[in-house]
């Protein structure tokens, strides 16, 4: 296979059913394409066959993604959707110009969304210090003062150039909203492959109505008052259901409901569609 | 998709400091030999000397990317870019949240608005730099410069710190205000 064969494969990811053995064929000729391109010292040709690998990888996690989403299998699809969102800001420096022809535009907005129904808000992230790092093109330890010369996030002999941390101090752990890489979900359940307790309706919803993985969808996020008879076990006293820390009776009670997110929902285009499902919130 | 999230919040201050060049060209944290590199730095990434009861010279991860981005964009008006830490002692702290904590940074006064430009376009390309419920953190100690030397930090001038923490697109505002508000507290005439 070459390098045309790849790209044309690439652009059909929305129209041409992939085949696990179609992917591992591409990678393999990449692969091969890349160790000749390094032996004849082409570095230009070297980096885009990196960029491939990361197309490549980026589509066919969004295909695993869609697939556990419709097998119910939720929280190993937020993991997968992580590492796209991980893999297209490595792979969005040295592509920013060609993403449409790949659908990488479409994932990276369908994989944003589909983050936004999870009913996950709390995660674990760690603290630490780095002691020792080292450089994963050259093996050299990085010295501030003197730096090896790789800069990280480029592209040396076909590789991303990264640090390894080779000493570290685990200072602690924190709950938080916003960490810096969401795979650590905060559950009161316990291993959430084993006993998930969340309430994955808004996912699960949006997923039914989704033939294919390209079928075109997106949601709106609002807030909305929710009338009071929904709320009513709680007190006057007890803290306002809307989340703002203030008591039920100097907040929402004041107004003509309790303020609540409120997703609205579209198949197809919001601008030109009427297929709207919503509210779902 | 559209989606309703709180801002970060913004709290962009300054106030008087007392940690400029000779603060730093004192630190027991480097030796002659680095003293001597960052004499004539004009703008130089300077650590947190502490962190969680540890003591040394701590750097936010991502710091030998910011140094190599600022390197690479004031090298070409003369403007020399250093780092006040040895090799050995360099420490670099991974914080938890996704906040973009920027290396502090002592620059002189003539080097301030390319600074602030720079800040605004390194932040500008961070992947997730369009999403407003993520914060930046820095913090810029700027240096008088004297009259008719712009450039010695031997004649130690006055010196102010700015801070700001709170959404990546309100960075240029605050700096720019910052700037303004330096330039005419100590060039009223101008």
């Amino acid at each position: 296979m070459d390098i045309v064969e790849v790209r044309r494969f690439l652009r059909s990811i929305r129209t041409l059913p992939r085949h696990p053995n179609d992917r591992e064929a591409v990678r393999a000729a990449l692969q091969e394409h890349k160790t000749a391109a390094i032996q004849r010292g082409d570095q230009t040709s070297a980096k885009e066959i990196w960029c491939f690998e990361e197309i490549l990888a980026i589509q066919s996690y969004y295909l695993d993604a869609f697939t556990k989403l419709k097998g119910g299998q939720y929280y190993d699809a937020w993991t997968v959707l992580e590492q796209i969102e991980v893999a297209l800001s490595s792979l969005d420096r040295h592509l920013r110009d060609h993403v449409d022809q790949y659908a990488l535009e479409f994932i990276r907005t369908h994989c944003e969304g589909f983050q936004s129904l999870f009913p996950y808000r709390l995660f674990l992230s760690t603290e630490f210090i780095h002691k020792e790092l080292k450089c994963n093109i050259c093996n050299a330890t990085i010295a501030i003062r003197n730096p090896c010369g790789h800069k990280v996030g480029e592209i040396y002999n076909g590789e991303q150039c990264i640090r390894i941390i080779v000493d570290l101090e685990l200072l602690g752990a924190s709950l938080v909203t916003t960490p810096r890489h969401k795979y650590a979900v905060v559950s009161g359940s316990g291993d959430l492959r084993v006993r998930d307790t969340h309430d994955y309706s808004l996912v699960r919803s949006v997923i039914a109505e989704l033939p294919t993985p390209f079928h075109a969808w997106s949601c709106s996020w609002t807030t909305r008052r929710a009338p009071h008879s929904a709320f009513g076990e709680i007190g006057r006293n007890d803290p306002c259901p809307c989340g703002s820390g203030k008591k039920y009776k100097t907040c929402c009670l004041r107004e003509s409901g309790v303020l609540r997110p409120h997703c609205d929902f579209w198949l197809g285009d919001p601008a030109t569609s009427d297929a709207k499902l919503g509210p779902l919130g | 998709m559209t989606m309703v999230k709180p801002e970060a919040q913004r709290t962009c201050t300054m106030r008087p400091s007392t940690e400029g060049f000779d603060y730093w060209m004192s630190s027991k944290h480097v030796g002659e030999a680095t003293r001597r590199e960052i004499a004539d730095a004009d703008i130089l990434l300077v650590p947190k000397e502490s962190f969680r009861d540890r003591t040394g010279t701590f750097y936010p991860v991502g710091t030998e990317e910011f140094l190599d981005f600022l390197r690479e964009n004031a090298a070409h008006g003369g403007v020399k870019v250093d780092i006040c830490s040895e090799n050995a002692a360099y420490r670099e702290f991974a914080l938890h949240s996704d906040i973009l904590h920027l290396a502090y940074l002592l620059v002189k006064e003539v080097a301030l608005p390319l600074v602030a430009q720079l800040i605004v376009l390194y932040v500008s390309r961070h992947p997730w730099a369009s999403k407003t419920d993520r914060a930046v953190n820095l913090k810029i100690t700027v240096q008088e410069s004297s009259e008719g030397e712009p450039s010695d930090h031997q004649a130690q001038g006055r010196t102010l710190e700015i801070s700001y923490d709170g959404p990546p697109d309100a960075v240029k505002d605050a700096l720019d205000g910052a700037a303004k508000n330096i330039r005419e507290a100590w060039r009223p005439s101008r």
